[in-house]
C-alpha cells in the first residue's frame, strides 16, 4: 500500500504541465537522437546537461530519463529503414527489421518496434515498482566469473547460430575478439595493438566497427542495384499498424523479452546492447521457423526492442538503489544529480522520494507519451524510403561519418571507419558471416578481462568459474541453449519414432 | 556439365587469410610489452590463444575445401561479371578515396566545406554530373547537419576557419 | 586558426587601447575587473591602470578531458557555472568533452593549440602518471598551469560483513601474503587507484608492491563488485562512495587526508596518519592552460580564480560534492606538480611501469 501511496505522489508531480512537457521534450530529443547514427542516448543525456542546471532535480531527472528510453523507441527507426543502427542497443533491430522494409512491410515493422518498445519499458516499470530491491541484491552476485561466463553465453549462443559453415563463424568471432583487443590492457596497464596512436589507446569503440559494417557496407551493395536500376523508391505508403495475426504472433515473445531485458540492463556494465541480442537469440532457439529470422520474422524485430527498452528501465536500479551507474548513460545522469545537490544512492528513496517517485512515475506517462508521438512520426520518417536511392545513399554516407565523428570528436574514427567498411564488403564476398564478430568486438573487452580478473582473486585456480550457484547456473544454461537445437531434433525424431510405432 | 557439379567458394582463400592474419597478430601479440608485475606474460597471452585459434581454424577451412574451386569461384565471378558490376566496384573505389580525402581535409576546411565537397563527390558518383542539383543538395545536407548538431545539440564539429561559425 | 586568432586579439586590443587614451577613460565594463562586482576592494583599485589587454572578448574554450559526467567533467562544469554567476567571467564558457586515452588525447590536442589564450583544461594527478607509466608522450610541462583548485581524497572500503576492521588489519595481511587481500579499483594498472594504494601500503612498510593483486574492472563497476564481495577492499575516491558508506553498506577503513573531513558519517573515517601510518594522497584538481598561454591571460586567469574561490557561491558547490578546498596559485602549483611528479615516479619504478624516459 505503501508503494502505491508512493506512487500517486509521483503521479501528482509528473503530470504537472511543465512535467509533462520536459517528459514529451525529453523523448522527442531522445527519439531523434537515436535515431542519427553513432549518437546514443549517451549523447542526448549529455547533450542537456548544461540545461538541467537550471532545473530543479526531479525535472533534470525525469528529461534526462525521457531522452534515455526515447532513443531506445528511436535507435530501431534506422535500422529498420536504411540497415544502419542508431546505437548498439539498436543492432538487433537491423536483422529483421530492415529485411521487413525491403519486403515492403516497414509500415507494420516501424508500427511492432513502436509497439514492443511500449511494452517492454511499461511492464519493465511495474517491475522496477516491485522489485527494484530484490534486482540490485541479484546483479550484485554477478562477480567477475559469472560475468565472463554470461558474455562466453551470448557468444556462443550467436556462434552456433550461425548456419551453414560453423568454422567461419568461428573465425568471425575471433577476429572480432581481435578487434576488442586493441587499446590499454586495464590488468597491467600496458598498451597492446595501438601502432603508438592515442585515439587507440581507449580502443575500437564498436559503433564505429558497426557504423562501418552496415551504413558503409549497406550502400557499397546498393551501388549495383542503383546502376542495375533495381532499387525503386517505394511510392506507395499503408498505415503505420500492424495486423491481427502479427499481434498473436508477437504478445508472447515481447513479454518473454522483457523480462529478460530488465535483468541484463539491471548488470551495471551489460546493457542494452547484450539484452537485445540475447532476446533475439532466444526467440530463434524457440521458434519453429529458425530459417525465418533474419529474413524479415516480425518476433526477431519485437523481441530485442521490447528487451533493449526493459533494459533501459533496468540500468536505473544500479543508481537508484546503490548509487553506482548501470550504464553510461545513467552514469551521465549521476554526474547531473551531483551537479544538483543531490547524492544517488542507498538513500535517495528516504531522502528524495519526490525525485526517486517522480522519476518512475514520469516513465510510466513518458511511454504513453512516445507511443503517442512515435506512431505518427513513423509515418513521417517511412517516406524516407521514397527518397530516391541515388540521393538517399549518399545522405546515409554523410550522417554515417558525422555521427562517427560525434563519438570521439576525432578522424583516427574515419579511417577506422573506412577500413571497416571494406573488411565488411570483403566479408560479405567470401561469406564470412559478420553478426558473431560484431558480437564479439562488443563483448570481447569485458570477457578477457573477467577473466583474469576471476583466475587473480582465485591465485589463478580456474575453480572459480564453477564456484557460485550462479555460475553453474550460466553454464547450465549455456550448454542448454547451444545443445538446443540437437536436442530438438532427437526429440522431434524420437515422438516421430514412437509415433509411428504406436501406428 | 561437369563443373557445375563442381563447387565455387572462397574458403581456401579465406583459410590462407585467416592463417596470416593469425600469424601476423600472433607474432605482434608476441612483442607486446612485458607485464612487469605478476605473470610477464598476462596481457599477451589472450591474444596468443586468438592467434593459436584463428590459425587452428584457418588450417580447418583449407583442409576442407580445396584450391581449385577458389580458382573456380574467381574464374566464375571473372565470367559472370557485367557491366554493372565492374561499375559498382568502380563507384565503390571511389567512394573510399572520397571518404579518405574527407578525413584529411575535415579538421582543415571545416565540417560545413568538407562535407560539402564529400556529398558533391559522392552524389557525382551515385547520381550522375547533375551539378546544380547535387550542388544545392550536398550544401543542404552539410548546413543542416552542422545547425542541428552544433546549435541544436550542442556538440562540436569542426568550424569553418574565417568565420568562424 | 590559431595565429589568425592571436592577431585579431592584438588588432581588438589596440583599438581598445587606441580608444581608451582618446577618449581618457576606459571603456565601462570591459575590463576583466570591473566585470567582477564580487571582487574586493583593493582588486577594484587595481586593476583598471594595469590592464592592458582587452580579455577574455570572445567565447572561451573549456575542456573536460574526459567524457561527461566524470569528476574533471564536474569540476569543469562547476567552475564555468560559478564564473558565470558570480560574473566573473561575462564571455561565453562553452565546455567540450575531449576524452580519450585517459586524457591523453585532450592533452595532445592542447599541443596543437599552443599559445592559444581561450583553453582551458581541467587536470588530476592522472596527467602526471599517464606521462609516467608511458602511455602519454606529454606532461603538465607541456601546459601551462594555472592554479590548484580543489582536492578530494582516495578512501579505501570494505563491505559492512568484511573481517577487516581497520587499514591497519589490511597491511598486516598484506605483509604476511601479498596475495591475501584483492584490492579492487576502477583505473588501469599504474593509474590513480592503484597508486594511491601503494603509496599508503608503502608507508605502512609493505614491501614487495609488485606482489599485490590490483584488479581493475572497466566501467565504473567496481563499487558494485566490492559491495558483492567479489574483491577484498576497493581504492576509490571518497565522494564515490559517499553515499553508500552514509547508508552503511560499505566501511571506509580509511581517507587519506591529513585530516578528517566532512560531517557526519565522513567525519567519522580516520585517517591512514591517525592510524599509524604516515602518509597522504590528494586527488587535487587543477586548471591548465595551453601551452604557452600569453601571459596576459595567465594573470587574467591568476586574479579571477583567487577570486572565484572565495566566492560564497563557490564554497557552496564545494561543500555540495564534498571538495576540500585546496587552492594553489600559478607558482605553487607548479612547484607541487613537480614534487608530487618524483614521488609517483618513485613508486611506478618500484612496480615497474615507469617507462623509460
Amino acid at each position: 500500500m505503501e508503494v502505491l501511496n508512493h506512487l500517486f505522489a509521483g503521479l501528482a508531480i509528473a503530470i504537472q504541465p511543465y512535467h509533462l512537457l520536459l517528459i514529451t521534450f525529453g523523448g522527442v530529443l531522445g527519439t531523434i537522437v537515436g535515431m542519427l547514427p553513432g549518437l546514443g542516448p549517451a549523447t542526448g543525456v549529455a547533450v542537456l546537461l548544461p540545461l538541467t542546471f537550471s532545473m530543479s532535480p526531479t525535472a533534470a531527472l525525469i528529461t534526462m530519463a525521457g531522452v534515455y528510453y526515447g532513443a531506445m523507441f528511436g535507435g530501431s527507426r534506422s535500422s529498420i529503414l536504411i540497415n544502419t543502427p542508431g546505437d548498439g542497443a539498436a543492432l538487433a533491430a537491423t536483422f529483421d527489421g530492415y529485411p521487413m522494409a525491403m519486403n515492403g512491410k516497414a509500415e507494420s515493422a516501424l508500427a511492432i518496434s513502436a509497439i514492443a518498445s511500449f511494452i517492454g519499458g511499461l511492464v519493465s516499470v511495474v517491475f522496477l515498482i516491485l522489485l527494484a530491491t530484490p534486482v540490485a541484491k541479484f546483479a550484485l552476485k554477478f562477480g567477475p566469473a559469472e560475468y565472463f561466463l554470461l558474455m562466453v553465453a551470448a557468444l556462443s549462443m550467436t556462434a552456433s547460430m550461425s548456419k551453414g559453415n560453423m568454422v567461419k563463424g568461428f573465425i568471425s568471432t575471433i577476429f572480432g575478439l581481435m578487434i576488442a583487443t586493441v587499446g590499454i590492457d586495464a590488468q597491467s596497464g600496458i598498451s597492446r595493438f595501438t601502432f603508438g596512436i592515442l585515439e587507440l589507446q581507449t580502443g575500437i569503440d564498436f559503433l564505429v566497427v558497426i557504423i562501418g559494417l552496415y551504413a558503409l557496407g549497406e550502400v557499397f551493395k546498393a551501388f549495383k542495384e542503383i546502376k542495375e536500376g533495381k532499387k525503386v523508391p517505394q511510392t506507395k505508403f499503408g498505415k503505420i499498424w500492424i495486423t491481427k495475426e502479427e499481434w498473436k504472433r508477437t504478445w508472447l515473445p515481447i513479454l518473454r523479452s522483457t523480462p529478460l531485458g530488465f535483468i541484463v540492463g539491471a548488470l551495471p556494465g551489460a546493457g542494452g546492447t547484450m539484452a537485445s541480442l540475447m532476446a533475439y537469440n532466444n526467440e530463434k532457439q524457440l521458434s519453429k521457423d529458425p530459417d525465418a529470422f533474419g529474413k524479415g520474422e516480425i518476433i526477431g524485430l519485437a523481441a530485442p526492442e521490447a528487451a533493449n527498452n526493459a533494459a533501459s528501465v533496468g540500468a536505473f536500479i544500479p543508481m537508484l538503489t546503490l548509487g553506482i551507474p548501470g550504464s553510461g548513460t545513467t552514469a551521465i545522469m549521476m554526474g547531473a544529480l551531483l551537479m544538483l545537490g543531490i547524492q544517488p544512492g542507498p538513500l535517495l528513496f528516504t531522502q528524495h522520494p519526490d525525485v526517486a517517485w517522480g522519476l518512475i512515475a514520469s516513465m510510466i506517462i513518458g511511454n504513453f507519451i512516445l507511443a503517442i508521438v512515435n506512431i505518427p512520426m513513423a509515418g513521417l520518417l517511412v517516406r524516407v524510403l521514397a527518397v530516391p536511392p541515388k540521393i538517399l545513399y549518399p545522405l546515409v554516407l554523410g550522417l554515417a561519418f558525422v555521427g562517427t565523428y560525434a563519438i570521439s570528436n576525432s578522424v583516427i574514427d574515419f579511417y577506422i571507419l573506412i577500413l571497416f567498411g571494406i573488411v565488411g564488403y570483403f566479408m560479405e564476398k567470401i561469406k564470412i558471416p559478420t553478426a558473431p564478430m560484431i558480437l564479439a568486438v562488443i563483448v570481447g573487452g569485458t570477457m578477457e578481462q573477467s577473466f583474469r580478473q576471476a583466475t587473480k582473486i582465485a591465485n589463478g585456480s580456474l575453480s572459480i568459474f564453477v564456484g557460485s550457484p550462479l555460475a553453474k547456473a550460466l553454464i547450465l544454461i549455456t550448454i542448454i541453449s547451444v545443445a538446443y537445437p540437437a536436442i530438438k531434433k532427437i526429440v522431434f525424431k524420437m515422438f516421430k519414432k514412437t509415433g509411428s510405432a504406436q501406428a | 556439365m561437369e563443373n557445375n557439379k563442381k563447387t565455387t567458394n572462397y574458403d581456401f582463400l579465406s583459410g590462407v587469410i585467416s592463417v596470416v592474419l593469425g600469424v601476423v597478430y600472433g607474432f605482434m601479440a608476441y612483442n607486446i610489452k612485458r607485464s612487469p608485475m605478476g605473470n610477464p606474460l598476462a596481457p599477451s597471452m589472450f591474444p596468443l590463444i586468438l592467434a593459436a585459434c584463428m590459425i587452428i581454424f584457418g588450417i580447418i577451412l583449407i583442409l576442407k575445401s580445396d584450391l581449385e574451386s577458389t580458382k573456380r569461384a574467381f574464374q566464375k565471378a571473372k565470367e559472370k561479371a557485367t557491366v554493372n558490376d565492374k561499375e559498382s566496384q568502380k563507384m565503390i573505389l571511389a567512394t573510399v578515396l572520397a571518404a579518405l580525402v574527407y578525413a584529411l581535409i575535415l579538421e582543415h576546411l571545416g565540417y560545413v566545406i568538407a562535407t560539402f565537397i564529400f556529398m558533391l563527390a559522392m552524389l557525382t558518383i551515385t547520381n550522375g554530373k547533375k551539378w546544380v542539383k547535387n550542388s544545392i543538395v550536398a550544401l543542404i545536407f552539410s548546413c543542416v547537419v552542422y545547425y542541428i548538431f552544433f546549435y541544436l545539440l550542442g556538440i562540436s564539429l569542426p568550424m569553418t576557419p574565417f568565420i568562424n561559425l | 586558426m590559431s595565429l589568425r586568432k592571436k592577431l585579431w586579439s592584438s588588432v581588438m586590443a589596440l583599438s581598445l587601447v587606441g580608444a581608451m587614451t582618446l577618449t581618457g577613460c576606459a571603456p565601462k565594463a570591459a575590463t576583466p575587473a570591473e566585470t567582477a562586482p564580487a571582487a574586493g576592494t583593493e582588486a577594484q583599485a587595481a586593476a583598471p591602470a594595469e590592464v592592458k589587454v582587452d580579455y577574455p572578448k570572445s567565447a572561451l574554450e573549456f575542456i573536460a578531458p574526459s567524457g561527461a559526467g566524470g569528476g574533471w567533467d564536474l569540476t569543469i562544469r562547476t567552475v564555468a557555472k560559478v564564473l558565470q554567476d558570480t560574473k566573473l567571467v561575462e564571455k561565453p564558457m562553452p565546455i567540450t568533452n575531449n576524452a580519450g586515452g585517459g586524457g591523453g588525447v585532450n592533452l595532445a590536442y592542447m599541443q596543437t593549440q599552443e599559445g592559444s589564450d581561450k583553453l582551458i583544461s581541467v587536470y588530476s594527478p592522472p596527467i602526471l602518471l599517464i606521462n609516467l607509466n608511458g602511455s602519454s608522450e606529454y606532461s603538465y610541462e607541456n601546459t601551462t598551469p594555472l592554479a590548484r583548485l580543489i582536492t578530494d581524497y582516495g578512501a579505501f572500503v570494505v563491505p559492512k560483513n568484511s573481517k577487516y576492521k581497520s587499514i591497519k588489519e589490511i597491511m598486516d595481511a598484506l605483509k604476511a601474503d601479498p596475495k591475501s587481500v584483492k584490492i579492487g579499483g576502477n583505473s588501469s594498472a599504474g593509474s590513480m587507484d592503484h597508486i594511491q594504494f601503494l603509496i599508503i601500503a608503502k608507508a605502512a612498510g609493505v614491501t614487495n608492491l609488485k606482489e599485490i593483486d590490483y584488479i581493475s574492472f572497466q566501467d565504473g563497476t567496481a563499487t558494485a563488485q566490492i559491495l558483492g564481495g567479489h574483491v577484498d577492499l576497493l581504492t576509490t575516491g571518497l565522494g564515490d562512495v559517499q553515499s553508500l558508506i552514509e547508508s552503511g553498506d560499505l566501511i571506509a577503513l580509511a581517507h587519506t587526508g591529513a585530516e578528517r573531513v566532512g560531517e557526519g558519517a565522513l567525519a567519522e573515517i580516520p585517517t591512514c596518519k591517525e592510524q599509524g601510518i604516515d602518509a597522504t594522497f590528494e586527488n587535487w584538481r587543477g586548471l591548465f592552460g595551453a601551452p604557452n598561454m600569453p601571459q596576459y591571460a595567465v594573470d587574467f586567469w591568476q586574479e579571477t580564480l583567487a577570486k572565484m574561490v572565495e566566492t560564497e557561491e563557490w564554497k557552496t558547490e564545494a561543500a555540495k560534492h564534498g571538495w576540500a578546498d585546496a587552492y594553489m596559485n600559478q607558482a605553487d602549483f607548479t612547484n607541487f606538480l613537480k614534487e608530487t611528479n618524483e614521488d609517483y615516479k618513485e613508486i611506478l619504478s618500484e612496480i615497474g611501469l615507469l617507462a623509460v624516459q
